[in-house]
C-alpha cells in the first residue's frame, strides 16, 4: 500500500511578534492552525511558525494579504 | 524565526550542536503534541514558549543580567524559588530532559548514572543550552548519591551552591532545614547584593503561590470525567512552570483554566469519559521528555494526574502567607517544603498516603510507577508503593525507563498489556 | 464459525485456525519481514485446514510484529494472549512464565485466563531466548542440544546476567578447561534464578505453565520448579500458546 502524501504549511516570520500577530489574526477569520516550533526542512532560524493544513491554505493567504503582517514565506514539507 | 545565534554566541554556546538539537525538536513535538485532536485553545500560549524555547525566555533573561540582575538554576523542587526572587534574582528549573545530552553527560559520569544527571551535566558540559549557560550560579543539593557528586564536577565549570537535604522529617529536621534556607538567604544576598527585605519576601511568597494555584486549578479540571485536557498538554504545563516567568505563567495558566472549567460544563473531553484513567508516580520528567504520556495517551487511556515533581508534588501545599518577619517566613517556607514526599527520605509514608488519596481524587482506574533507569531512591521505594496499592485493590505496574527510544515498543506492549488488563 | 490467532515472535511466527473443536496450526520462522512470514504462515494454516481467508470470521494478531499485518480484526497483547492460551492448555493454571525470543514475562491469570497482574524483564536480553542463542553460540553448540548437554551435570555458578559479559564469561571457562555441560547446566540455572526473582516478587502460587520457545529446554524448566518449589509445567504446545490465546480471544469477539 502506497501511502498518501500529505503536505504541511508552514507560515514562516521574520520575529515572533509578527507570527503572534498572525496567529491572533488567522484565529480572528476562523482559520485553524498550530504554532509551531520552525522545521528544519523549513528555514534553518529556530522560532516559531504557524502549521497550517492543505485546506486552510487559501484562506490563511487572504488574511495575510489583508492584513499585512510581514511573512518570510510559506514552506510546504510532506509529512512523514 | 528570528536569529537567536547572536545571542547564544554571546552565552559561549557550541552553535553547531544546538543545531542538531534545535533540528530534532520540530519533529518530536510535532508527533507528540500538534498532532493532538481537539486541543483547548489555551494551549497556544505554551506550544509558543516551547517553540521559543532556546529565545523569547533566555533574551529575557539576557535582558535582565544587562541590567545587573542575577540568575539562579535550580534542579530540585525544594529549592526555594522565593527566597531567589526576593533578592531580584531570578530562578530557573534546570532539570535536562533530553537523551540528546546524555552522551556528553556520560564523558565524565558512569554510565549507570540515571539519565537526568546525565543530561543535566551534559546539557551544561556540551554547552547546548543557553539557560545552563545564562546561570550564573547553580543551586545543588544533597538528595540523591549522583546528583552530590555530579555538582563537585558540574563546580569546575561553574559555581555550585549546594543545600543540604535533611533525610527524615522529624522536627529537628524541619528547623534543620529553616536553616539551609537562612543560608541560601544569605547566599543570594552577597551573589545579588540586594538585601532580602520581609515585604519582598512576602511579596514573592505570594507571586510563587499565585503559580501554585494556577497549577492546582488545571489539575482540579483533571478530576472531571471526561477529561477536559491530555496528561502530555498538562505535563507541558508543568515543565514550563520551571523555567518561564512566574507572573504570566500564573495568568496563562488561568486564561486556559477558564477554557478548560466551560468545558467541563459542556462535557467536552479530548477523550471519551469510558477511557482508562491513569495515574503516573515516580521520577520527574524534564520537558522535553513526554515519552511515557505520549505512549499511554496514543494507546487510548488518559493519564490524568502525576505524582512526580513535575506533577502534584511541585505545587501541592501553599506557603503559610502570615508571616511578617524573615524568622517567621523561613519557618513557613520550612514547614512547607518539608511537606513535598520525595524517596530521598525515610521513612517516606507521605508519599503513600498522597498516592492512594490521589487515586480517590481523580478517579484513577490504574497507576503505573515509573522510575528514570539508575534511580536506586524510587525503584526501591517502588516495592512498598505497589504493595500499598495492590493492597487497596488498585491495578499497579512499574516501569524503568531512560530518555531513549530504544525500549519505546516494549513500553508500549506493557502499556497495552496493562490497559487490556485494566478492561477485563 | 472460524477464527484464527497469528502470534508474529521476533524469532518465529505462529498461526492458528479454530473452528471450535480443533486447532490447526503453523509455524516458521520471522526472519525479516514480520508482514511477510505473518502471511506466509497464515496461508500455510489454511490450507492445512482446508479453509479460505474469507471463510474466517473474526483474526486476533499478537506477538512484537501485531501491528505489521493487516488482515487482523484486532491485536491484543501478548501478555493477554499467553495468559488465555496457558490456562485453556493446562487448566488450573495461576502463573504463566513464557521465556521468548527477546523479552520474558511472567503473569498471574485466574481460571479464565484473565491477566491479574504480570512482569517483564527489562531492556536487556538476560533471561531470554536471545540469551540462549549467543551463549549457545559462543560453546559452539546448538540451542536445540542445550539440555541434552547439561542434563545431570553439576553446574557451574555464572556471575554475569549481562548477555554480553556472560558469554566472556563462558569464553574464560571454556579456556580454563571447563566441561561444556557444566557451564551449559551453570547457565540454565542462572536463567532461571533471574526469572524466578520476578516470579517470587509476585508470589508464586500453585500451578506454573512455562510457555514460548525456551519452554522447550528441560534444564530451564527443571532449574525453575527447584527454585520456584511447585510444579512448572510445558504444555505440549507451548509455542502456541500465544497463537491459541488470541484464537481464543477472536472466539470471545466474534461470539459478542
Ligand atoms: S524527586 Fe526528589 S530530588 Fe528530584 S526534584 Fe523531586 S524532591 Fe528533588
Ligand atoms: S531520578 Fe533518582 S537518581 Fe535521578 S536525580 Fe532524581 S533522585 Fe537522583
Amino acid at each position: 500500500m502506497e501511502e498518501a502524501e500529505i503536505y504541511d504549511y508552514y507560515i514562516l516570520f521574520p520575529n515572533h511578534h509578527e507570527g503572534l500577530h498572525l496567529h491572533k489574526e488567522l484565529k480572528k477569520a476562523g482559520v485553524k492552525c498550530s504554532i509551531s516550533p520552525t522545521p528544519r526542512a523549513a528555514s534553518s532560524f529556530c522560532g516559531i511558525s504557524l502549521l497550517l493544513a492543505e485546506e486552510q491554505l487559501d484562506a490563511a493567504k487572504k488574511v495575510i494579504e489583508s492584513c499585512g503582517v510581514k511573512i518570510e514565506g510559506i514552506a510546504k514539507i510532506r509529512r512523514k | 524565526m528570528a536569529d537567536y545565534r547572536e545571542m547564544w554566541d554571546g552565552l559561549g554556546m557550541d552553535l553547531e550542536k544546538h543545531d542538531m538539537l534545535c533540528e530534532a525538536l520540530p519533529n518530536a513535538f510535532g508527533e507528540v503534541y500538534l498532532s493532538q485532536k481537539n486541543r483547548p485553545e489555551g494551549m497556544d500560549y505554551f506550544d509558543f514558549v516551547v517553540a521559543e524555547i532556546h529565545g523569547v525566555r533566555p533574551a529575557e533573561l539576557v535582558e535582565h543580567k544587562k541590567k545587573g540582575g542575577k540568575v539562579f538554576g535550580t534542579f530540585c523542587v525544594y529549592v526555594p524559588d522565593e527566597v531567589i526572587f526576593a533578592a531580584g534574582a531570578i530562578a530557573t528549573g534546570l532539570c535536562g530532559g533530553s537523551q540528546f545530552w546524555v552522551p556528553g553527560g556520560e564523558k565524565v559520569l558512569p554510565a549507570n548514572t540515571c539519565p537526568l544527571i546525565k543530561a543535566s551535566v551534559g546539557a551544561r558540559l556540551d554547552r547546548t543550552c543557553p539557560f545552563f549557560r545564562l546561570a550564573d550560579i547553580y543551586v545543588g543539593e544533597t538528595t540523591c548519591d549522583g546528583k552530590k557528586k555530579a555538582w563537585e564536577i558540574l563546580n569546575q565549570d561553574v559555581p555550585v551552591y549546594v543545600m543540604d537535604i535533611p533525610q527524615m522529617k522529624r522536627e529537628q529536621d524541619i528547623a534543620a532545614w529553616g536553616e539551609e534556607i537562612k543560608l541560601l538567604l544569605n547566599k543570594v544576598e552577597q551573589v545579588t547584593g540586594n538585601k532580602v527585605t520581609p515585604e519582598a519576601l512576602a511579596e514573592n511568597i505570594k507571586l510563587i503561590n499565585r503559580k501554585r494555584e494556577a497549577l492546582a486549578r488545571l489539575y482540579n479540571t483533571r478530576k472531571s470525567s471526561p477529561v477536559p485536557i491530555s496528561g502530555r498538554d498538562a505535563l507541558l504545563i508543568s515543565q514550563i512552570a520551571f523555567y518561564d516567568d512566574p507572573e504570566r505563567f500564573s495568568s496563562k495558566t488561568n486564561e486556559l483554566c477558564d477554557e478548560l472549567e466551560k468545558r467541563i460544563a459542556e462535557k467536552n473531553g479530548v477523550f471519551p469519559a469510558e477511557a482508562p484513567r491513569i495515574m503516573i508516580t515516580g521520577t520527574p520528567m524534564a520537558i522535553p521528555n513526554w515519552k511515557l504520556h505520549n505512549i499511554v495517551e496514543t494507546c487510548g487511556a488518559a493519564v490524568v494526574v502525576e505524582e512526580t515533581c513535575t506533577g502534584v508534588r511541585y505545587f501541592a501545599n501553599p506557603v503559610d502567607e502570615t508571616g511578617t518577619t524573615l524568622d517567621e517566613q523561613i519557618q513557613t517556607l520550612a514547614e512547607r517544603y518539608m511537606k513535598v514526599n520525595c524517596a530521598c527520605f525515610t521513612p517516606n509514608q507521605g508519599r503513600i498516603d498522597d498516592i492512594l488519596r490521589l487515586v480517590k481524587e481523580y478517579r484513577v482506574d490504574g497507576v503505573i510507577d515509573c522510575n528514570l533507569q539508575f534511580c536506586g531512591l524510587y525503584s526501591t521505594e517502588g516495592y512498598l508503593v505497589q504493595q500499598a496499592l495492590q493492597k487497596a485493590g488498585i491495578p499497579v505496574m512499574h516501569l524503568e525507563t531512560d530518555y531513549s527510544e530504544q525500549d519505546s515498543e516494549q513500553i508500549r506492549t506493557r502499556v497495552q498489556a496493562f490497559l487490556e488488563m485494566l478492561g477485563d | 464459525m472460524l477464527v484464527a490467532g497469528i502470534d508474529i515472535g521476533s524469532m518465529s511466527t505462529k498461526a492458528v485456525i479454530f473452528n471450535g473443536q480443533r486447532f490447526y496450526k503453523a509455524i516458521s520462522p520471522t526472519g525479516w519481514s514480520p508482514r511477510q512470514a505473518a502471511s506466509q504462515v497464515y496461508s500455510q494454516v489454511l490450507s492445512r485446514s482446508g479453509f479460505n481467508q474469507k471463510q474466517i470470521d473474526y483474526a486476533v494478531a499478537t506477538g512484537y510484529g501485531r501491528v505489521s499485518i493487516d488482515f487482523a480484526d484486532r491485536v491484543v497483547t501478548e501478555i493477554t494472549c499467553h495468559a488465555r492460551g496457558a490456562a485453556f492448555l493446562l487448566p488450573g493454571t495461576d502463573m504463566v512464565i513464557d521465556i521468548g525470543g527477546q523479552d520474558s514475562k511472567v503473569i498471574r491469570t485466574n481460571a479464565q485466563g484473565q491477566v491479574l497482574d504480570f512482569a517483564m524483564n527489562d531492556k536487556c536480553a538476560a533471561g531470554t531466548g536471545r540469551f540462549l542463542q549467543v551463549i549457545a553460540a559462543a560453546l559452539g553448540v546448538d540451542v536445540s542440544d542445550l539440555a541434552a548437554l547439561s542434563s545431570g551435570q553439576a553446574p557451574i555458578t555464572l556471575n554475569s546476567m549481562c548477555t554480553v559479559f556472560a558469554e566472556s564469561e563462558v569464553i574464560g571457562l571454556l579456556s580454563q578447561g571447563k566441561e561444556k555441560g557444566e557451564i551449559i547446566a551453570g547457565l540454565h540455572q542462572s536463567i532461571a534464578r533471574r526469572i524466578a526473582g520476578m516470579a517470587q516478587r509476585m508470589g508464586v502460587l500453585n500451578k506454573v505453565t512455562f510457555t514460548g520457545g525456551v519452554a522447550r529446554n528441560e534444564g530451564v524448566r527443571a532449574g525453575l520448579e527447584e527454585q520456584l518449589g511447585v510444579p512448572v509445567l510445558v504444555p505440549d504446545d507451548c509455542q502456541f500458546a500465544g497463537a491459541i490465546g488470541a484464537a481464543l480471544l477472536a472466539w470471545d469477539s466474534s461470539e459478542k
